[in-house]
């Protein structure tokens, strides 16, 4: 049963796959389905698509999750981690209890202990003989992928890996529209935010601003962190009004 | 601008939007075009977001075709404008499509291939100084904002910040509550932001 299962989970992944491929061909839309396709279809928690741009360092594209948690452990990783080892070799990384790697990653290990992450493979995203970029899966439990989920893992992306064919700098392009895709995002957060907290203490947006920014320091979070807060209504008019009279203090001083 | 310059039509406005659509203002060549962007942001309906969307060129030949063009109130506003015909054009990054460009002209009718693979051209021509622009934008003093380059409209976001406290709803909510009151008093988002910004006007105080 759980074969029949599984099988039906894969060809409708390749279904999935081979659609982005054909119809209005999107990039983006093709490394996020397969790496959500990958988090649903194998044991892994988590999944992030990297790849190499012109100057060789290697960027996040796509990932199931926005989480900062999800993203930091991905950029350390592509600094110093096993995801870096399966991109340099073109093989597959398994790493089945990240906590007891014998040393080999210490700043990734840290991370991933401190996120909750214990188990990571990487498959390398392989266009005719280069390496392109890497598929990364997480788990939260300790324990290798076995070997027929690797399979799967490499064949998912082999054959996603054609779509990477017709853009020779896609990273690059990607990345700044990325880029430009963040940047707006967080200064639409960072507005929002000066109006709640605008409304909230009654005071003028310039100043809206400044007092948000007190609240981050106050709290050790950045802008867009406080910012979200604030829209999400965790940020009081009591605590602000309390940052202010703690400015105002200060001023008088 | 080139478009204005090579092709057939009157004005042109160049814009980058995200994912949701909400634009960052980069040119527009004249009133209207400024208009005509304005109007697809308060109604969130328009070709701009079919365009971003789809990656591919909407193009509407004539405007005031109303039974053939599937967005009913931006038809209405464009076509009280005076516009003929309205083209508007994908700017991609790679695969990404990362914001548009709106063309018009008073006269309807369709553009010829010729016109329409020039346009195309351009387009993709200006897309990396369109980005540029609208990173500076994103990142500039608020004071250099102005109703004929509205940047990424902060008042507006700015106003539904404090609309969401006003009535303990999502930013989402709040945005939507801006847009129905503009729409329902036949005034622009922006205008009903500035009432809000500048305490004219409280949601809480409006009847359901």
């Amino acid at each position: 049963m759980i074969e029949t299962t599984r099988e039906a989970q894969l060809s409708a992944a390749f279904a999935k796959i081979a659609k982005t491929l054909t119809t209005d061909f999107d990039l983006v839309d093709l490394l996020q389905t397969l790496a959500e396709e990958c988090a649903a279809i194998l044991d892994v928690d988590a999944a992030g698509i990297m790849l190499v741009d012109s100057t060789g360092e290697l960027q996040l594209i796509v990932s199931t999750s926005e989480e900062a948690s999800l993203v930091e452990v991905m950029a350390l990783n592509a600094g110093s981690g096993p995801c870096v080892d399966c991109f340099t070799t073109g093989e597959p990384v398994t790493v089945g209890d990240i906590a007891n790697s014998g040393g080999r990653w210490p700043e990734f290990a840290q991370e991933s202990a401190r996120t909750g992450y214990k188990s990571f493979h990487a498959t390398p995203l392989r266009l005719r003989n280069r390496v392109i970029g890497v598929l990364n899966l997480f788990g939260t439990e300790v324990g290798a992928l076995n070997d027929q989920d690797i399979a799967v893992a490499q064949t998912l992306s082999d054959v996603s890996a054609i779509g990477l064919l017709q853009e020779p700098n896609i990273a690059d392009t990607m990345i700044i529209a990325r880029q430009l895709q963040q940047a707006i995002n967080a200064r639409i957060l960072i507005e929002q935010a000066k109006g709640v907290v605008a409304q909230l203490t009654k005071v003028p947006m310039t100043d809206a601003f400044s007092l948000l920014r007190a609240y981050a320091r106050e709290h050790d979070m950045t802008l867009k962190a406080a910012s979200q807060a604030a829209i999400d209504r965790d940020v009081t008019a009591t605590a602000l009004d309390e940052l202010r009279a703690k400015a105002e203090g200060s001023d008088a001083q | 601008m080139p478009f204005i310059e090579l092709l057939p039509i009157s004005g042109a406005a160049v814009s980058v939007v995200d994912q949701r659509g909400l634009q960052v203002s980069v040119a527009a060549s004249d009133d209207v075009a400024a208009r005509l962007e304005e109007l697809q942001f308060d109604l969130g309906e328009g070709p701009q977001f079919d365009c971003v969307r789809s990656g591919k060129p909407v193009l509407v030949s004539d405007v005031n075709d109303a039974l053939g063009i599937p967005w009913p109130m931006f038809q209405r506003g464009a076509s009280s404008l005076a516009v003929g015909a309205i083209f508007t054009l994908p700017l991609r990054m790679g695969a990404v499509t990362v914001g548009a460009v709106t063309l018009h002209r008073e006269r309807p009718g369709p553009l010829t291939g010729q016109e329409l693979l020039e346009a195309t051209t351009l387009a993709a021509a200006i897309t990396g100084v369109a980005v540029e622009r609208a990173f500076h934008a994103i990142y500039r003093d608020e004071d250099d904002e102005t109703v004929h380059h509205p940047g990424i409209r902060r008042d507006v976001h700015q106003a539904t910040g404090m609309i969401l406290v006003q009535l303990d709803i999502s930013a989402t909510e709040a945005f939507a509550r801006l847009q129905a009151r503009a729409f329902s008093m036949g005034t622009s988002v922006q205008a009903v932001a500035l009432d809000v910004l500048e305490h004219r006007l409280d949601f809480s105080d409006l009847p359901d």
